[in-house]
């Protein structure tokens, strides 16, 4: 029976054929199992009556429920959907039959049941899920478990598992790919499965173009679209795995598995936006392992040519395949930067590779797409940039500087391109960068000793040749140790020297770029140019959006400024504490703000405090603008930012500057207290500390606390006091009074109340009582009101506690002794004993003791009255002497016998009485 | 004594605004609190080849005193020279001290160099104020902010920084000591 022969190894061939598409079953199964023998054929004839029923098998539905999809060569959805079912229960029924005559497959044939449950699609329809998909996704777990298990021992297969997905993926497609893997079956196994990844690809293009079309036009695909959401949804969850799959192979055996890369790749330039992203990040996590610690160079010409050894060979291939794929995926990268859907993703992706492989090749690419997005209106994309550009300056070790100054070469290019109209933030990044004093330290250094060695050998000359000689060979020896020296170790300081001039070179040209540029009043022009190029958000930037961070960075590297700049900086810096060029033809919103011009103030001495030991420079130009900008500061309307450069100002040039004459002191002295009285508290604070700390340095300016006008002599030439004048020189402040202070002790702050009634006594103090630790900026920070609430807390009234009698201090209050000095500590003490004693005994002890200390005090007195009789009389005995020795003289023993009718008490005063004697005798 | 003629005013002036600059507007316009009403300015007045600043009320009450008999009146500024130049003396120290914007301060070891009629050096500078020009009047303070003297910048603020410890920064015009040195003069 040929044809029942023919049709068992037909159904055994659809099984087969069905198998792996429809119920997945294992890929074990034989080839060979595809021709019959002659064994087999001799067993069907054997058991024919057995094999009947396969003649009467339904081959139609069979056959049209394998080769359904085939007939439709052009699919009309709604079979399609028809066809769905019929194929979900055929294959259920196919299963339950596999699970009978196949163990192995049994358990996988029951989860795929369970598992396979309708679905609800979007629009509310039933709809099985084609069930080959759960398996899929179950075997890929097994497949995983399986590389897992092989990983383990250190050996990773490719996994088969692709192959297998990838015909669960062709499966869950409908239409005419079936009808080609159906085809392919025929062939060989290897060949299907490099097939079905090309199928694959076109596969998800052809997903992802429906995608698009229907995000196009949905009226005309709503179906389509239907389907696509559905298979959107499923492959995201598919690639997202199967990423993952990649990446742990790549991780775990890089050089095997470099080629899963490729795959990695094209999934970044996914239609699908979600997957593309993911894809992003997954390779950047990769890179980012695998990346090797030192920048790759290709092998030039010559050097393949060279024999080389295996390992070698190996390495370079692994090098430039490596190479080659991170050039593409950096190119993705930026392409993907320019896409808004994928932009975040892939400024992460090189935000996080510059964090980690800045030494890498491709940074300049990189840098060149970051650097721009740094000024981005968008705060996250702006803020990531930013980061990626810090972490660069913060990590210098890992790339040597060199990154740094590329960046800070591209910012200042871009901050000047922009006319210096930027985010603040594209400047601040620059405060994060550190340079290396000792550099130039160790350069200076050379320097000296080069001049020290020209100067030794002019004195060389003069000496006698033999010295000469010796010296030149104790020099010579010298010499050559000192190149080995540098031989050893100069190369790397002269390049990171080279470097760190680069940067600081680019870095002061923009600060100073924007100084200049500050100084200008905006020319309207120009602005509009920029701003059409930019976007909205431009007019949030505010004038001089970069001022304020370039003076920071000024103050903060004011030791790397070189000296022959200074003269120029400050000059600059001059004109805009003065608000600008032409600063009295410009209305005031174009003129820098006070807070700007108090931070050129502070620049200035900044700048040249840094660099002292070039000269002491006296700044009096800017005491004169800050002297001038304290009229106009007014706190209240602005932030506490604000307030805290009023602060920082003052402690840079009144507090830390030690060279202030008298009459300038005592200008700051008198404006500050006058401006005390209309700032707010915290402000208010920080003045009268100032006042307290200049009035306690300099001594001769307490004249300001006497109530005495004109000054006196310490007012020299400027007789009178001129409150609203310019220059803190000639203000003659020290002509007037301090009578401010005197109302800011009826504030209504605590605080400003006791600092003033302090410096109103401060003249009488000494020095030691007005030590208060206290700062402009502490006192700002402590005294502020701007987070709420009173600073300080306002007290609770206190209570009026009733005070208890003390019943057992009574007896002693009433004693007569209590009068006696005795000390208030000591009675306590005894109230302690005597309260134990009952009262009578304490009664009587009070007595005795009253008589105790009344005896004491006679004798005391009586003691002091002895002393003093003693004295007179010795007085009365020299008296009588001095009488004694001369005699003649009537009148003068007249008045002694009246001296001596009177009594003690005369005796009392005795050196009046000699003189009275000896006046008359003259 | 007799008010100064234009020409001469003018030196008088020049000389002055090298050491004042702009704030020879106050030396003009000081007031004066002298005299019976308080109230008044102070003048320039030539007398005996000197120029004097002197307050209204004074020049009022000198008149009295003949020319012969008079020695001097306010404070001398400087006198003319015989060529009809005018310098400064000493004794206009106080005056441009008060009002001088461009100064410089010795470290207490130059003092006494500088108090014997010698030049500033570099090594005797204390403190110089910022962007003095060359040949730049200045007045010469102690540390503790004394005036000593006044004399004229050898070199600006900037060339100050790269100078050799024993170059010139200040040229000596007068100081303190001349109060000894030339008494008679005077």
């Amino acid at each position: 029976m040929p044809g029942v022969t023919m049709s068992s190894g037909g159904k055994r061939k659809r099984k087969q054929k069905g198998t792996p598409g429809a119920t997945a079953l294992p890929p074990e199964v034989n080839e060979d199992d595809l021709y019959v023998s002659d064994e087999d054929l001799q067993f069907v004839k054997k058991h024919a009556q057995y094999a009947g029923f396969m003649a009467n098998l339904d081959t139609a539905t069979i056959n049209k429920a394998f080769e359904g999809p085939k007939k439709e060569k052009k699919p009309v959805k709604k079979v399609e959907r028809t066809e769905e079912d019929i194929e979900s229960r055929y294959e259920e029924r196919a299963e339950r039959n596999a699970a009978k005559s196949d163990e192995n497959v049994e358990a996988m044939a029951v989860d795929e049941d369970v598992d396979a449950l309708p679905v609800k699609s979007l629009t509310g329809e039933l709809r099985y899920l084609s069930a080959p998909k759960k398996p899929s996704d179950a075997k890929a777990l097994l497949e995983e478990r399986k590389a897992n298990l092989q990983k383990a021992n250190g050996t990773f297969v490719e996994p088969p598992s692709e192959g297998h997905e990838g015909v669960s993926t062709v499966e869950a497609q409908p239409g005419d790919t079936k009808e080609k893997k159906v085809k392919l079956t025929k062939q060989e196994r290897k060949k299907l499965k490099r097939q079905e990844r090309k199928t694959e690809i076109e596969e998800k293009k052809k997903s992802e173009e429906s995608a698009a079309a229907g995000g196009v036009d949905q009226d005309a695909n709503t179906e389509k679209e239907e389907v696509s959401y559905i298979s959107v949804q499923q492959r995201r969850m598919e690639l997202k795995t199967h990423m993952a799959e990649l990446g742990m192979g790549l991780l775990a055996n890089p050089e095997a598995n470099l080629g899963t890369l490729k795959e990695l790749q094209e999934m970044c330039e996914d239609r699908d936006d979600s997957v593309a992203r993911l894809a992003l990040l997954s390779s950047m996590a990769v890179f980012k392992d695998i990346l090797p610690g030192y920048r790759i160079r290709l092998p030039t010409e010559k050097e393949l040519q060279m024999v080389v050894s295996k390992e070698v060979r190996k390495l370079r291939d692994f090098e430039t395949a490596l190479l080659k794929y991170y050039q593409k995926y950096v190119q993705t990268l930026i392409r993907a930067a320019k896409s808004p859907a994928r932009r975040l993703a892939s400024l992460k992706c090189m935000g996080a590779l510059l964090d980690a492989a800045p030494h890498f090749n491709y940074r300049d690419s990189m840098l060149k797409a970051m650097v721009p997005r740094m000024m981005s209106f968008d705060d996250e994309i702006s803020n990531l940039a930013c980061d990626a550009v810090k972490s660069l300056f913060k990590n210098e070790a890992k790339h040597g500087g060199e990154a740094t100054v590329e960046a800070v070469q591209l910012i200042a290019e871009l901050v000047k391109s922009r006319r210096y109209r930027v985010r603040p933030a594209v400047v601040e990044v620059f405060l994060d960068l550190s340079f290396d004093e000792n550099l130039e330290k160790t350069s200076t250094t050379e320097k000296n000793a080069e001049k020290a060695n020209v100067k030794k050998s002019k004195r060389v000359e003069k000496k006698e040749k033999k010295e000469k000689k010796r010296e030149l060979a104790k020099q010579l020896r010298k010499e050559v140790k000192d190149d080995f020296k540098e031989a050893s170790s100069a190369p790397d300081v002269i390049l990171r020297k080279k470097l760190q001039t680069q940067t600081l070179a680019a870095m002061f040209e923009t600060y100073f770029g924007v100084l200049k540029s500050s100084l200008e009043p905006p020319d309207e022009k120009v602005l509009a140019a920029v701003s059409r190029e930019i976007d909205e958000g431009y007019d949030t930037l505010g004038l001089r959006p970069l001022l304020g961070p370039s003076l920071d960075g000024l103050g903060k590297y004011s030791y790397l400024i070189n000296v022959d700049f200074m003269a120029d900086l400050l000059s600059t810096l001059g004109v805009a504490a003065a608000g600008g060029k032409n600063a009295e033809t410009r209305t005031p919103e174009d003129m820098l703000t006070v807070g700007e011009r108090l931070q050129c103030c502070m620049v200035a001495f900044k700048i040249v405090r840094s660099n002292l030991d070039a000269l002491t420079i006296d700044l009096r130009e800017f005491y004169v603008q800050l002297y001038n900008l304290l009229f106009e500061f007014n706190s209240v309307r602005h932030d506490i930012k604000y307030s805290k450069v009023f602060a920082e100002a003052l402690e840079v040039m009144l507090w830390n500057n030690r060279q202030n004459d008298m009459q300038r002191a005592a200008g700051f002295l008198k404006r500050l207290s006058t401006l005390a009285l209309h700032l707010a508290p915290a402000e208010a604070m920080a003045a009268l500390v100032t006042v307290r700390y200049l009035l306690q340095r300099y001594k001769k300016c307490r004249n300001l606390l006497e109530n005495d006008g004109g000054g006196g002599a310490v007012g020299g030439n400027l007789a009178k006091y001129t409150p609203d004048g310019d220059d803190p020189d000639v203000s003659g402040a020290l002509s007037s009074v301090l009578w401010d202070v005197t109302l800011l002790r009826r504030h209504a702050h605590p605080g400003v109340v006791k600092i003033a009634s302090e410096i109103a006594s401060m003249s009488a103090m000494t020095e030691t009582t007005m030590l208060l630790s206290l700062t402009p900026s502490n006192a700002i920070d402590l005294y502020s009101t701007r987070g709420g609430g009173f600073r300080p807390a306002i007290q609770a009234p206190a209570k009026v506690v009733k005070r208890k009698a003390f019943k057992s201090a009574g007896p002693m209050s009433v004693s007569s002794f209590d009068d006696l000095a005795m000390p208030g500590g000591r009675i306590n003490l005894e109230e302690a004993d005597i309260s134990s004693i009952p009262e009578s005994e304490t009664a009587e002890i009070g007595k005795h003791l009253a008589k105790e200390f009344r005896t004491l005090k006679n004798f005391k007195e009586n003691s002091t009255l002895r002393k003093e009789l003693r004295r007179v009389t010795a007085r009365l005995e020299l008296h009588k002497a001095y009488l004694a020795s001369k005699p003649k003289v009537s009148k003068v023993s007249k008045v002694s016998k009246v001296d001596k009718v009177s009594n003690v008490d005369k005796a009392l005063k005795p050196t009046p009485i000699i003189s009275k004697k000896r006046k008359p005798r003259k | 004594m007799r008010p100064l003629d234009e020409a001469e005013m003018t030196q008088v002036l020049e000389k002055l605004h090298k050491f004042v600059g702009s704030n020879l507007k106050h030396v003009l316009e000081r007031p004066s609190h002298e005299g019976p009403d308080g109230k008044g300015g102070y003048v320039f007045r030539l007398h005996k080849q000197r120029c004097y600043y002197v307050s209204d009320a004074l020049v009022r009450r000198a008149t009295n005193v003949g020319r012969e008999k008079l020695f001097g009146l306010g404070t001398c500024l400087g006198k003319f020279t015989k060529s009809g130049k005018f310098r400064l003396t000493v004794t206009c120290l106080d005056l441009i001290a008060a009002h001088a914007k461009h100064k410089i301060w010795l470290k207490p070891s130059a003092e006494m160099s500088f108090l014997y009629g010698n030049h500033v050096l570099k090594s005797g500078l204390g403190r110089i104020t910022d962007n003095t020009a060359q040949y730049q009047g200045v007045v010469i303070f102690s540390m503790s902010d004394v005036p000593l003297g006044f004399g004229v910048a050898a070199k600006s603020t900037q060339d100050c920084r790269k100078l050799d410890p024993n170059d010139i920064v200040a040229l000596h015009q007068a100081d303190l000591g001349e109060y000894l040195r030339m008494e008679d003069e005077l």
